[in-house]
């Protein structure tokens, strides 16, 4: 027992609360400080004489603890010793005392201190304990920042709530990618630019369609919301609308509190119409019957829980109260080194089921993840299979390790695209998925969604009973069922009884207390597409895992900050030097943060086989990667979209299209260019006419501007819904909204015919374009501008790749030269083939 | 026949129903497959053995393994059935139904429904749940047992009390009714209006010691043929209090002042008695002045603006002096009268004290036949200084309009003279903004001044052009 005097300030508040220490007893406390603030003793500057701001620790009866802070020293009045002189006390609720960083000690005040020598000697041996200080340098101004992007979060988005008019029946809608169906055109869904994105169907003719198809319906209602009656009104909302599209909700009352998150009810945009004045949002959404939905509620509920769930990480975080979260900070954004444990095999680790099917590179990662290491980073460049090295480790978790991991990412897509990997095959691993949105993995479709992958399998997996009589019988009793398609999984199945839990980083259905528990007993984490999220959302499930894998590429694109400048500049705490430095925090990636210390510590394995793209147009990306990826795709696969004009787009598969006379035009902040948009409607034209079976072929076309979208829609409705009806699927958007996704053909737009100040010379944007294509890549641009402009990859020295590729693509692809945009709309457009 | 709103500690218990009985359900996937293994499979070694083959580690493999030991309880027959019309059987347990139970009346309350007697006890009480399955077994769950005060109504009828329950009126015998019903009225002294012993129809409360302490809590209150009255802002609560076997009942009846003019002047002469008209609300005095004697409506003026202005009870005043009520107004309120009058009422308020007007703009507005003599005079004089100036002042603004020099004086060099000459005639020029109609005499005054000095300067003005050529 250590004795100490117990001094305090005189202006220090809630005195009773000391007299809880002060009881003449001895107490177990941890000690902690923030950061190292040594007061040597003048005669012998070895030896410390005050630690200063030290946290004393003590863990409450009920919850949570008691802190003393303040500086723990020697003391030279009488009686002569130790000494706590205390300038705070106060009381944390939400902290446990067990999971707190600390160096244990047994303390009791008295009169009777401790010598001066024995305190000393105590002070030496906190400062030496590497469990004494949790310091993150970083930190303080971290929370400085995320307060600030707090208050704007908060203040851009009060109260923005639509009052809703009327909410249709539910009905069966398709996307116009489903094509083995029989369409009513009176039924077409249409979006603001008249671009056809589904149909209504009647309930017989879902009934027809195949399962898999069946998958792709989505049963939507249609909610006309109130606008105001002015002139722009109705446009001012369908933008507040699209920019939300992520964060919105149906509520009961207009204003909701973190209390309320379970009535309020995910809102999944699909399509927005304009009815004279009014404004129709069709989405999918799950509606109980018994509660009333009055308000389409944008965004600020999502953010607000979503902002409060990271605040809670953060202060547990620089409490030091979060456990080995703690150190894994330390490892990812601190300056310790990460622990790398060795990753060979162990005699009977059973980890060869789960590494059968792995390439080299997959099985290095797969083994580094697993080893038991804290933290392990997987960059995974496009089209290497990350989502299948995932899949490997958390079976390998959940079923040989049994623990449990939270699978996260930024977006809906890439966790189940995760979970749809897990649900693949006999073995599957039913997911807890949690989100405020409907989805096939949640709680109520779950049962369904097991009939539509598992049941609808039964055949292949009773194959696999080694007792053939009995699975031959079973087989034939199948054939009989006429129950309920679904399964009876949920109703018998409890939270714990899952491992595996899928989340977005911004889900806002994880909140307050319930959240908590819901995360409860799980061990891993794994971030995917982890280059996409900032720092914020990552820190967010750490307190409550010890273990965090995370998946990404640097190489492709970066968070952006929900809003712009423009939007927060006039709010009343927007403060210019703390906006550009929440910018520069918020858009740097973890992950590329990360990379360089995990590269050094042995923690970081780069997936280098691609099995997306055929070898030209992998070529084309991999630039980027100073040719690490190995070309793998023609082996997987090795059928390609086939052409009726062999001669033009058969024999090679990739393609610039050098529009002449393209002229980069400025559109706000946007830009467009009108000749390019027609070389593209001419390419899209005539692949329409070349290509063999378009049915099972997908096309896309990335543009990196919006103004340029924006006119390609109004110009070429027609076509854009021809192509839809044509191809397999056509699909138009800006880079960002197609990382993560792959298309057979795929068109690049690049729009710039000036050099200076351009989007392109970000390399991540042009590396994710071109690397959505799988069989055909065509570049559209001006050879010349596009050769000159210089990019840069982590401070590295600045190249001109674009020059690189292009002179590639005149080795190995074709180059077309498109000279009809003089004219606008005349049909004088023509297409000359170089090299033909 | 009397009925009375009251609180009983009657007791209540509620009771579930809880009904097990076998019923069948469409079977789902993974049912029908692990009754399929039970059916076919020798023994649970080879059934779990086949769950391993088909489902791995993954999930499922608890999941069946569970379902499976379930159909495995099942016999041949029943497993075969399930086979033919994917019907599961299941064991239903029903908690849905529930009833309250009155020992102390023996009835009970079923689905808003009376019953005699203990409902759970029925012989047909699976009937009545319309149950048609085969029940295993049934069985009461006690699930709240009460006797707090909660309100009932209760009727004397004759010699028989009688308590609602259910919509319908159960017996209540006497000794249960004073066991259950807890008076404890100790402030009936305080009651000093009458008590009848007669009482009759609904509407009926039991007094209590809440009741009589609001009847009391200030002083404004009277008695309406010995029943108490109490005022409220917008209309008098008599209390009519009675008693009736025993104990006190009371009744409330609401009486509006709209339109009633002998309760209306009650009450203000009241509350002037009692000094307490002040904490009126302004809307509610102004009611029951509406509806009062003019004379008396005067003296509650008189008394409330002299303690505090009021807009709406001056214009109320200002109305009565209109009406002609012109003598006895205190001063106060005249003054106040002032302050919210309109100009064309000044006169009216002269008339009733011309010593209380002495702001000569003021004066000058009133009806020249009501001022006297010293005012009148007063008056005149100022009238004609107005127009000596405005005389004065219109002269020299046309002298300087016709000559020209507004544009001559631009010719000249620039200096503080020419400055401020412009300056003046851009304020007081003939497109000037000055109204000389609504300005006192002492803006009159100003105004003057600034012109003479555009004047003069303009004359200095004139010279130096006049040399230049």
């Amino acid at each position: 027992m250590k004795n100490f005097k117990l001094g305090f300030y005189p202006d220090i508040k809630n005195k009773e609360m000391l007299d809880l220490v002060n009881d003449g007893e001895g107490h177990d406390v941890l000690l902690s400080t923030n950061r190292l603030n040594i007061e040597f003793d003048n005669r012998d500057q070895r030896l410390v004489k005050t630690i200063k701001e030290v946290k004393l620790i003590y863990e409450l009866e009920d919850k949570g603890c008691l802190i003393l802070l303040g500086n723990l020293g020697c003391d030279f009045r009488q009686p002569m010793g130790g000494m706590f002189f205390c300038k705070r006390v106060y009381i944390d609720q939400n902290v446990d005392y067990h999971a707190i960083k600390g160096v244990e000690m047994n303390i009791c005040f008295s009169n009777y201190p401790l010598s001066i020598e024995s305190t000393q000697s105590v002070l030496a041996r906190l400062v030496a304990d590497e469990n004494f200080e949790f310091n993150l340098s970083q930190f303080d101004e971290f929370m400085d920042i995320f307060t600030f992007y707090k208050k704007l979060s908060s203040e851009l988005n009060n109260n923005t709530a639509f009052s809703i008019r009327s909410i249709s029946d539910s009905y069966y809608y398709v996307p116009v990618d489903v094509k083995d169906i029989d369409i009513d055109e009176a039924n077409q869904i249409t979006n603001l630019n008249g671009i056809v994105t589904g149909y209504k169907i009647e309930r017989y003719k879902y009934d027809m369609l195949s399962s898999e198809n069946q998958d792709k319906v989505r049963e939507l209602v249609d909610i006309k919301i109130e606008v105001g009656e002015e002139d722009g009104d109705a446009d001012r909302a369908i933008k507040k609308v699209k920019k939300f599209a992520d964060n919105l909700y149906l509520t009961p009352t207009q204003e909701i509190d973190e209390n309320m998150t379970r009535n309020l009810v995910g809102f999944d945009l699909v399509n927005i119409q304009k009815d004279k004045t009014d404004v129709v949002v069709s989405g999918e959404a799950s509606l109980r019957k018994d509660e009333k939905y009055n308000y389409l509620n944008l965004y600020d509920m999502g953010q607000k829980v979503k902002l409060e769930s990271i605040d809670n990480s953060l202060r547990l975080i620089k409490q030091g109260a979060a456990g080995s979260a703690c150190e894994l900070l330390e490892y990812i954004i601190g300056s310790k080194q990460m622990p790398s444990n060795n990753s060979a095999r162990q005699d009977g680790d059973n980890k060869d089921n789960y590494i059968e099917n792995l390439d080299e590179s997959q099985k290095k990662a797969f083994l580094m993840a697993t080893d038991g290491s804290p933290v392990s980073l997987i960059k995974g460049p496009p089209g290497t299979g990350k989502t299948y090295v995932i899949n490997a480790i958390v079976q390998y978790i959940t079923k040989e390790l049994k623990q449990k991991v939270v699978i996260s990412s930024q977006t809906h897509v890439a966790i189940d695209n995760v979970l749809d990997e897990l649900m693949e095959n006999y073995d599957l691993i039913i997911p807890n998925r949690i989100t405020n949105r409907r989805n096939r993995y949640s709680g109520e479709e779950i049962d369904s969604t097991l009939y539509k992958t598992w049941a609808k399998k039964f055949e292949s997996h009773n194959q696999r009973a080694t007792d053939k009589k009995l699975a031959k019988a079973i087989l034939g009793d199948m054939s009989n069922f006429t129950g309920s398609q679904l399964f009876r999984f949920s109703q018998d199945t409890t939270l714990a009884d899952y491992s595996v839990l899928g989340a977005t980083t911004t889900t806002s259905a994880i909140g307050g207390k319930k959240g908590l528990e819901l995360l409860e007993g799980y061990d891993w984490l794994i971030i995917d597409e982890v280059s996409k999220c900032p720092i914020t959302e990552v820190l967010r499930y750490l307190p409550y895992v010890d273990k965090i894998i995370m998946v990404g590429d640097d190489f492709q694109l970066a968070p952006l900050l929900e809003f712009t400048k423009a939007d927060v500049e006039g709010l009343p705490s927007y403060d210019e030097d703390k906006f550009n430095k929440l910018e520069s925090i918020y858009e740097k990636s973890v992950f590329a943060n990360t990379l360089e210390k995990a590269r050094e510590a042995g923690r970081m394995i780069e997936l280098n086989v691609n099995y997306r793209s055929v070898k030209a147009v992998l070529n084309a990306y991999n630039i980027f990667y100073d040719g690490r990826l190995q070309n793998m795709r023609e082996i997987v696969k090795p059928t390609k979209v086939q052409f009726n004009d062999f001669k033009k787009y058969e024999d090679k598969d990739i393609f610039f299209v050098e529009v002449k006379n393209g002229k980069e035009a400025k559109d706000g902040t946007s830009r467009y260019n009108i000749e390019e948009l027609e070389a593209t409607a001419d390419i899209l034209k005539d692949l329409m006419k070349t290509v063999e079976n378009p049915i099972g072929v997908t096309v896309s076309a990335i543009f990196p501007y919006a103004a340029q979208i924006e006119k390609f829609q109004k110009k070429y409705k027609e076509l854009i819904n021809d192509a839809k009806k044509h191809f397999k699927s056509f699909e138009i958007d800006t880079v960002d909204a197609f990382q993560g996704k792959e298309t057979d053909i795929v068109l690049v737009n690049t729009v710039v015919t000036m050099e200076k100040g351009n989007f392109l010379s970000e390399f991540r944007r042009i590396n994710v374009s071109m690397s959505r294509a799988r069989d055909k890549l065509f570049i559209f641009g001006n050879s010349i501008t596009l050769s000159k402009i210089e990019m840069r990859i982590n401070g590295g020295n600045k190249r001109t790749y674009f020059r690189e590729i292009i002179d590639d693509i005149r080795r190995f692809g074709k180059m077309i030269e498109y000279n009809g945009g003089l004219e606008y709309g005349s049909n004088k457009s023509e297409i000359k083939l170089k090299k033909d | 026949m009397v009925q009375i709103n009251l609180k009983l500690s009657l007791r209540k218990i509620k009771y579930i129903i809880k009904v097990s009985y076998n019923t069948f359900e469409k079977a789902t996937y993974d049912q029908y497959l692990m009754a399929s293994l039970a059916l076919r499979s020798k023994d649970e070694q080879s059934a779990y053995k086949y769950i391993d083959d088909i489902t791995g580690s993954g999930s499922l493999n608890a999941h069946f393994k569970q379902l499976y030991d379930k159909a495995h309880k099942l016999d041949e027959n029943q497993l075969k059935n399930i086979m033919g019309n994917s019907m599961y059987p299941m064991l239903k347990i029903d908690k849905s139904n529930s009833y309250d139970y009155y020992p102390e009346l023996n009835v009970s309350v079923f689905n808003n429904k009376l019953y005699e007697g203990d409902f759970g006890k029925y012989e047909d009480l699976i009937q009545r749940l319309y149950i048609q399955e085969e029940v295993i077994e049934s069985e009461l769950i006690e699930k709240k047992n009460t006797s707090l005060p909660e309100p009932y109504s209760i009727r004397f009828d004759e010699s028989k009390i009688l308590v609602k329950i259910a919509e319908e009126w159960v017996d209540l015998p006497e000794e249960i009714f004073q066991e259950v019903f807890e008076n404890n009225l100790t402030s009936i002294d305080k009651i000093k209006s009458e008590i009848h012993n007669v009482a009759d129809g609904s509407g009926w409360f039991a007094l209590t010691n809440a009741v009589i302490n609001n009847m009391y809590a200030n002083n404004n209150y009277f008695y309406d043929n010995g029943d108490h009255c109490l005022i409220r802002n917008d209309d008098v609560r008599k209390t009519i209090i009675s008693q009736l076997a025993g104990f006190y009942i009371y009744k409330e009846e609401i009486i509006p002042y709209a339109g009633n003019k002998d309760l209306c002047e009650k009450v203000l002469n009241l509350l002037l008695e009692n000094k307490s008209i002040n904490e009126f609300k302004t809307r509610s005095v102004i009611t029951l002045l509406t509806y009062s004697d003019d004379l008396l409506a005067q003296s509650v003026i008189n008394y409330i603006l002299a303690r505090k202005d009021s807009k709406e009870l001056a214009l109320m005043g200002i109305e009565l002096l209109v009406r002609g009520i012109e003598k006895n107004w205190e001063n106060e309120a005249l003054k106040s009268f002032m302050i919210h009058a309109d100009s064309s009422k000044y006169s009216y308020i002269y008339k009733a004290n011309p010593r209380l007007v002495t702001d000569i703009q003021m004066l000058s507005m009133i009806n020249p036949d009501f001022l006297t003599p010293t005012h009148r005079k007063k008056v005149e004089e100022y009238k004609n200084n107005r127009q000596a100036i405005r005389d004065s002042i219109d002269k020299m603004v046309g002298e300087i309009a016709t000559s020209g020099m507004r544009e001559r004086a631009k010719q000249l060099k620039s200096t503080d003279k020419t400055k401020r000459f412009h300056t003046l005639v851009k304020r007081y020029d003939a497109h000037s903004k000055v109204d000389y109609e609504q300005a006192t005499l002492k803006e009159l005054e100003k105004y003057l001044k600034e012109v003479t000095e555009m004047y003069d300067l303009m004359k200095e003005l004139q010279k130096e052009v006049n040399k230049e050529k």
